[in-house]
């Protein structure tokens, strides 16, 4: 067997329900996320049957931080599972690290926010300011690096590939749109 | 208004601040655990002492008429069309609902006190909660909760989408379309102007005056202070004439408190309720729900940590017995 079907075994290997856990942790953290800005009901997407749920900013957020305890929990069995027992039969591309930098960068920034968040906590305004956008920045640049077979996904995942590429372009849109 | 910020400067500011934010965050310089709460600035509103003589009206907006919006006309054509404007430019003189030029209104409530029918006049504004949604959710950092706790919306970054007044509970913050930061942006597709509410004249405060409102009352109807003295002050009031507190534990607790001679419900009975007329409602602490699942937050990545260790000593422990059978 070549290396690189190796490494393909051995990520392929992985559980396929963490690899389906991951990927809908990411599409409802990008689709809650992207509705703590006021667009869902003015873009009509609320609208849409089933989806009326995404105009509730409480709603939104309490959903987004259900998602953020299973994605650290995720972000920290795949980066100590990568340290234990994949580091000598797989190397992290170069885009690899580059997005396994802008998810810690998502992560830590998320925690700000949370801590933000809590009763007398004053951040200054130009921090908050910062720490909104590099947090979405951060979303966008993880969403549109995306490529299949990458972080905990595999190949046989092209639908989650698809789904990402849908809220990166998404994302952008609706940045540009607010800007 | 006050100064006009530019796209540019904007996206400049922006980026910059972005750049810092990654070393801001490892070091955790831009965190400032502010005040307790009980330290911030808090109102007590006395019901019984107001006349509805509208002095608080008028001063509030002749103190902050500077601070008032002046649109630019025609407005940016809305796309969607179902986005509606908020135009009040023409309507400044209303003073029987908040508006964006009218950041304190009076509620009037027929009730009776002690067997005799009352009128009861109220102020009402925002009410400058502990922990403001309006500050905490805004999605742009335009919304900022000052360390004496005065809550206040910065004209020159808010893109007037609204959300501030959809999580606040009494819907306080109202919206002018035609000004604002979003005219330089992309002004058909995303905003609608910026919102207004009170910021309890922080800038008078700053400069060690009393707000407008309380300076002008001929009753004394407002007294301003720590927040915890503020409260005993008015659970005293309360326990003499038999009375009912609001805004001590609503939504959190808020830095306005009223103390009124018949229970909440009925002065919510009484007054006229609707968009800019806030309600007297028990209001649960609408940010707790999401701060209580931290918890699970910080549990997390211990369980994903455990994981992969196990994951690792299971691993460990069959390549050890496969050795021991070769």
């Amino acid at each position: 067997m070549s290396e690189l079907r190796k490494a393909r075994a051995a990520v392929q290997a992985r559980p396929m329900w963490i690899q389906g856990l991951y990927m809908i942790t990411l599409v409802t953290m990008a689709l809650t996320g992207f509705g703590q800005m006021p667009i869902y009901k003015r873009y009509y997407l609320s609208d849409i049957p089933g989806l009326g749920w995404l105009a509730d900013f409480y709603l939104t957020r309490y959903v987004h931080y259900i998602g953020a305890s299973v994605l650290l929990a995720l972000v920290f069995y795949a980066g100590f599972n990568f340290l234990l027992l994949q580091r000598k039969r797989l190397r992290l591309t170069a885009t690899g690290y580059l997005r396994a930098a802008l998810l810690a960068g998502i992560v830590v920034s998320g925690a700000f926010i949370v801590i933000k968040n809590f009763p007398h906590v004053h951040f200054s305004e130009s921090f908050i300011i910062g720490l909104d956008l590099f947090h979405i920045g951060a979303v966008m640049g993880f969403l549109l690096t995306g490529q299949p077979g990458t972080d905990l996904g595999s190949r046989r995942l092209q639908l989650g590939y698809f789904i990402d590429k849908f809220f990166a372009c998404f994302l952008f849109w609706g940045a540009l749109s607010s800007w | 208004m006050g100064q006009a910020i530019s796209r540019r400067a904007f996206l400049k500011g922006g980026i910059a601040a972005s750049a810092t934010i990654a070393a801001a965050m490892s070091t955790g310089a831009g965190a400032v655990a502010g005040p307790e709460p009980s330290q911030y600035l808090a109102t007590l509103i006395d019901i019984r002492k107001c006349i509805g003589c509208e002095a608080c009206v008028e001063a509030c907006r002749e103190t902050n008429a500077q601070k008032y919006p002046e649109p630019k006309k025609p407005f940016p054509k809305m796309v969607p069309s179902r986005v509606k404007v908020s135009d009040w430019s023409d309507k400044r003189d209303v003073k029987d609902r908040l508006t964006p030029y009218n950041w304190l209104t009076i509620q009037h409530a027929s009730v009776k006190v002690n067997g005799a029918k009352t009128e009861l006049t109220i102020p009402r504004r925002c009410m400058h909660c502990v922990n403001p949604p309006c500050v905490k959710l805004c999605p742009w950092g335009s919304a900022k909760q000052l360390e004496n706790g005065i809550s206040r919306i910065d004209p020159d970054i808010c893109l007037g989408g609204s959300k501030c007044k959809d999580v606040c509970p009494w819907d306080i913050p109202q919206r002018q379309t035609g000004v604002g930061l979003y005219l330089d942006l992309m002004p058909s597709l995303a905003g609608n102007g910026v919102m207004f509410k009170c910021d309890r004249c922080y800038d008078r405060i700053d400069g060690g005056e009393l707000p407008a409102c309380i300076a002008a009352c001929p009753e004394g109807v407002q007294t301003i202070g720590p927040r915890d003295e503020i409260i005993a002050q008015a659970r005293a009031i309360a326990r003499q004439i038999n009375g009912a507190i609001y805004g001590a534990t609503e939504n959190g607790g808020t830095n306005t408190i009223y103390v009124s001679p018949v229970p909440f419900e009925e002065l919510n009975e009484a007054v006229h309720k609707g968009d800019g007329r806030p309600h007297f409602q028990p209001v649960d602490d609408s940010m707790a729900e999401a701060n209580n699942l931290a918890a699970a937050m910080i549990i997390a990545p211990i369980a994903g940590i455990a994981a992969a260790v196990g994951r690792f000593i299971k691993h460990a422990k069959k390549n050890g017995q496969a050795e021991g059978h070769s």
